[in-house]
C-alpha cells in the first residue's frame, strides 16, 4: 500500500456574498496517495476547483475555510497541516511541493510579460541558490582558464554572497552599480537556460523563440503547455491540474494528456486531476472521486466506478455521457442552491430512491467494499 | 429526399487589412470550395477543430454573411434543379441568371433576405451572450414576429406560450429576465426564439457546449423532439465528436476551410477514411477504462488559413502524405455509401 501524500480531513469552506453564506464544501474527505492520479469529477459549482484551491490554501475572497484539516506529507514523513502555516511557509510549499495547473492558459498568463519571464518568476523564487551555484561554476571555470579578468573574480564573489544570503544589503548596493552587477546578468543567462530546457521537455518546438513570444502569440495548447512547464519548474510531489484540457480541441488534449501522463512518469509526482470529463478519467486516472454540491459522494477505482457505481449520482452521471444508438439521460431536476443545500443528503430530491431518511440525516461515508467509499444511506444499508 | 441546401463553390474570406491606407493584404480563408448538399428532414453534423471554419460555413449558408463567391441554394424545386444543372453549362445565359436570382440566396439582399429569414434561423453557443439581459423573455421571443412582420398583439403572445411550452419552459416565466434562469433554461429560451417564426431550417452552433453533462442530455432530448414535431432541418456545428455521433445522420469534417471526408455517421465514426478523420476520432477519449487502443497521435498545429499549405492542406501533418499531395489538391470524392473522401489516397 501507497502512503498517502495529501490528506483533506473534513473540510468545510463558505463563500460569504451578498445573497447569503454558500456552503461551497460541506466537510469534504479526500486522500491522494504517493504516485497516483486522482481524478475529480462533477458538474459546474459543485467545489472540484475550490476544493483545488483550498489544497493550495489559495481560497479567493470571500471564500473562507471554516474547518479542517490539509495534510500533506513531506519527505522522511514529515506531517504539516497546511491551514496552520504561515504565509512564508506556504510560499515556499507552493511550487516547491505543489504546483497547480489552471484551466485556462490564456487568463493564467500575465499578458505584458513573455513566456520567458514568467517561467524565470518561478525559477527566481524557487530555485535561486542552485542556479546561483550553477553560474558559480561557469565563473569558476572561466577564472581557470584564465579568460576573465577582475571583473569577473568580482563576480564571483557577489554569486557567492547571493547563495549565503540573497537579501544582503551589500548585494543590494552592488546590484544598481553598472559593471560590478554583472553577476546578474550571468544569473540570467542561467534561468533562460533552464527555461529553454523546461519548454524543450514539454515538446514545444524551437523553445529559445518561443520564450521570448508573449502569450497571445501562442496557440491554446501552446500557451498550456507553458503552464505545464510552470508548474513542473520545481518538481514538485504534487500536482494539481485543474481542467487543463477544458478549453483546448480534441486532438491537442490527447498531445496534452499523453505529455502529462509521460512526465508523470519521468517525475513520479502525484496528480489531482480535475475535470468533468468521463473520458478524460478514463484515460488518465486510477482513482475517481465524484462530487456533488459541496460533498464527495463515492470513492473507488476507476475500473470499480465506471462498473459498478454505487451512488445514484454516479450512476446517473454516466448515463448521461451520450453514447450512440441509446437515447439520451438525464439527471431530473437541477443542481440545488448552496445557499440554502437541502438538508440530509444533498442528492435527495433528485434521487430517483429516495427514503424518508435521506431528507433528514446526512450520510456517512461508508467503505463498501475495499477500496470504494459511498456516501448514501440506501447502499450502505 | 430533397435537398433544402445545396453550396456549390462557396467560399467566405476575410480581409486581412494592413497598410497605412488599410488595404486588403491578404486573406483569411475560413471557408474556400466548400460543396455540400443538406437533406430535408436531416440533422447534418459539422465537426472540426477550432478555426477550420465551421462556425462561419454554418453562417454563410444562412447569410448572416456575404460569401465572396458560390452559390447556395435554398429549397428549390426539383425540376427546377435539374434546370439549374443545365443551364450551369453556359453561365452568361439570361435563363441562368434569372434563376439565380430566384433561387440563389447568395444573391439575394434586404427585402428578400428578411422574408428568407422567416424559414432559417439559429441558435448560438452561449446564451449568456446571445439574450439581450435587458429584455424580458416575452419580448425576446417575439422579437422576430415583430421584425417579421408575422404576429402582434394577443396572437404574438399565444404564440409565445405555444413556442415556450414546446421547449419545456411555462407562461409563468414570460416576465422574467435572462439572468434569472440556469444556463440550460436560457438555452431553451435561445431555442424558442429560433423556433417561433416557424422556421424550416435551424444552425444549431455548438448549442451544447456551455452546459453540464446533466443537461447537455435534456437539451440533446429536446433538439430530437422538436425536430420530429416540426420536421426541422438541423445544421449541427460542434466540435464535440460524440454529441454529433449521437444526434447527426450525416456528418462532414472540416479542415482549415475545406470538407475533408462527408458520410452518413456511423459509416464515418466506424470507417474514416481520410488521415485528419482517423486521427481527429483516435483522440476522442472514450468513457471506458477497459478499452486501451493503439492511436496516432496528430504531432504539431493546425496551420494558419492565411497562408494554408499547397496541395492538401493537410499534408504537412499527414502520416501518409505522397509526393502528389504537396502539389495537387484532391477533389471530394464518392467512394460508395454516400461516403466522400478528398484525399488522394483514395483516387487511384
Amino acid at each position: 500500500m501507497a502512503k498517502n501524500l495529501l490528506e483533506i480531513r473534513d473540510l468545510q469552506l463558505k463563500f460569504y456574498t451578498y445573497e447569503g453564506i454558500v456552503e461551497a464544501l460541506d466537510s469534504v474527505d479526500l486522500d491522494l496517495k504517493e504516485g497516483e492520479t486522482l481524478g475529480l469529477v462533477g458538474e459546474t459549482g459543485c467545489g472540484k476547483s475550490v476544493t483545488g484551491l483550498s489544497t493550495l490554501v489559495l481560497v479567493p475572497s470571500p471564500g473562507r475555510i471554516e474547518s479542517g484539516h490539509v495534510i500533506l506529507t513531506k519527505e522522511e514523513d514529515k506531517k504539516i497541516d497546511l491551514l496552520k502555516q504561515k504565509d512564508e511557509t506556504l510560499m515556499k510549499i507552493r511550487g516547491d511541493d505543489m504546483s497547480m495547473i489552471f484551466q485556462d492558459p490564456r487568463s493564467a498568463l500575465n499578458p505584458v510579460y513573455t513566456v520567458g519571464n514568467q517561467i524565470a518568476e518561478v525559477f527566481m523564487h524557487h530555485r535561486l541558490k542552485e542556479l546561483c551555484q550553477k553560474a558559480l561554476d561557469e565563473v569558476n571555470k572561466s577564472i581557470a582558464s584564465r579568460k576573465g579578468g577582475i571583473l569577473t573574480r568580482f563576480e564571483r564573489k557577489a554569486l557567492n554572497k547571493m547563495i549565503k544570503n540573497p537579501k544582503s544589503i551589500s548585494l543590494k548596493i552592488i546590484s544598481r552599480i553598472p559593471l560590478l552587477n554583472r553577476y546578474k546578468r550571468r544569473l540570467k543567462k542561467e534561468v533562460k537556460k533552464e527555461s529553454v530546457r523546461m519548454l524543450r521537455e514539454m515538446r514545444i518546438a524551437d523553445p529559445e523563440r518561443v520564450i521570448d513570444m508573449y502569450p497571445h502569440e501562442l496557440s491554446g495548447g501552446m500557451a498550456q503547455r507553458a503552464v505545464i512547464a510552470m508548474g513542473l519548474a520545481c518538481n514538485p510531489q504534487l500536482l494539481i491540474a485543474d481542467e487543463p484540457t477544458t478549453n483546448l480541441d480534441v486532438t491537442v488534449q490527447l498531445q496534452i494528456l499523453n505529455l502529462i501522463r509521460e512526465l508523470k512518469q519521468q517525475y513520479g509526482s502525484s496528480i489531482l486531476y480535475i475535470t468533468h470529463d468521463m473520458g478524460v478519467i478514463a484515460e488518465l486516472c486510477q482513482r475517481v472521486a465524484v462530487m456533488y454540491a459541496g460533498n464527495v459522494v463515492e470513492v473507488a477505482d476507476v475500473l470499480e466506478i465506471f462498473k459498478n457505481p454505487l451512488h445514484p449520482y454516479t450512476k446517473a452521471l454516466l448515463e448521461s455521457i451520450p453514447r450512440p444508438g441509446k437515447e439520451f439521460k438525464s439527471i431530473e431536476g437541477t443542481v440545488p442552491s448552496l445557499i440554502n443545500p437541502p438538508a440530509g443528503c444533498r442528492f435527495h430530491d433528485r434521487c430517483p430512491n429516495a427514503i424518508e431518511v435521506c431528507k433528514a440525516v446526512k450520510p456517512k461515508m461508508m467503505e463498501v467494499k475495499k477500496g470504494h467509499y459511498v456516501q448514501c444511506h440506501i447502499v450502505s444499508k | 429526399m430533397s435537398a433544402i441546401i445545396e453550396t456549390v463553390a462557396l467560399k467566405k474570406y476575410y480581409p486581412v487589412l494592413g497598410g497605412i491606407f488599410r488595404r486588403r493584404v491578404a486573406d483569411v480563408k475560413a471557408v474556400d470550395n466548400v460543396n455540400f448538399t443538406v437533406y430535408r428532414g436531416e440533422c447534418f453534423g459539422l465537426v472540426g477543430e477550432s478555426g477550420c471554419g465551421k462556425t462561419t460555413l454554418g453562417k454563410t449558408i444562412i447569410r448572416l454573411l456575404q460569401p465572396n463567391a458560390g452559390h447556395i441554394y435554398f429549397d428549390v424545386p426539383e425540376d427546377v434543379q435539374e434546370e439549374i444543372k443545365k443551364e450551369q453549362g453556359n453561365p452568361k445565359s439570361e435563363a441562368y441568371g434569372r434563376l439565380l436570382r430566384k433561387y440563389d440566396i447568395a444573391t439575394f439582399r434586404k427585402g428578400k433576405l428578411q422574408q428568407l429569414r422567416r424559414k432559417m434561423q439559429i441558435v448560438y453557443q452561449d446564451p449568456t451572450t446571445s439574450l439581450n439581459p435587458r429584455m424580458l423573455v416575452k419580448d425576446i421571443i417575439a422579437e422576430p414576429l415583430n421584425v417579421q412582420g408575422i404576429a402582434k398583439g394577443s396572437e404574438a403572445r399565444r404564440r409565445v406560450v405555444e413556442v415556450l411550452e414546446k421547449v419545456g419552459l411555462t407562461e409563468r416565466h414570460l416576465y422574467r429576465y435572462p439572468h434569472e434562469f440556469s444556463g440550460g433554461q436560457r438555452q431553451r429560451i435561445a431555442v424558442a426564439r429560433a423556433l417561433v417564426s416557424n422556421p424550416e431550417f435551424v444552425v444549431l452552433d455548438e448549442p451544447t457546449s456551455s452546459v453540464d453533462v446533466s443537461v447537455r442530455a435534456q437539451l440533446l432530448n429536446l433538439f430530437q423532439d422538436l425536430q420530429k414535431d416540426l420536421h426541422l432541418t438541423y445544421l449541427f456545428v460542434s466540435h464535440d465528436l460524440s454529441v454529433v455521433e449521437c444526434i447527426s445522420d450525416r456528418v462532414a469534417v472540416m479542415y482549415l476551410g475545406k470538407i475533408v471526408e462527408l458520410a452518413p455517421t456511423m459509416e464515418l465514426y466506424n470507417r474514416p477514411m481520410h488521415p485528419y478523420a482517423v486521427a481527429l476520432f483516435a483522440s476522442i477519449p472514450i468513457p471506458d477504462p477497459t478499452v486501451k487502443r493503439e492511436r496516432v497521435v496528430l504531432a504539431g498545429e493546425v496551420p494558419s488559413p492565411i497562408n494554408p499549405p499547397a496541395g492538401c492542406r493537410f499534408h504537412p501533418r499527414c502520416s501518409k502524405v505522397m509526393q502528389i499531395c504537396s502539389k495537387q489538391e484532391p477533389k471530394l470524392m464518392d467512394i460508395g455509401n454516400g461516403h466522400f473522401v478528398a484525399c488522394h489516397l483514395y483516387t487511384q
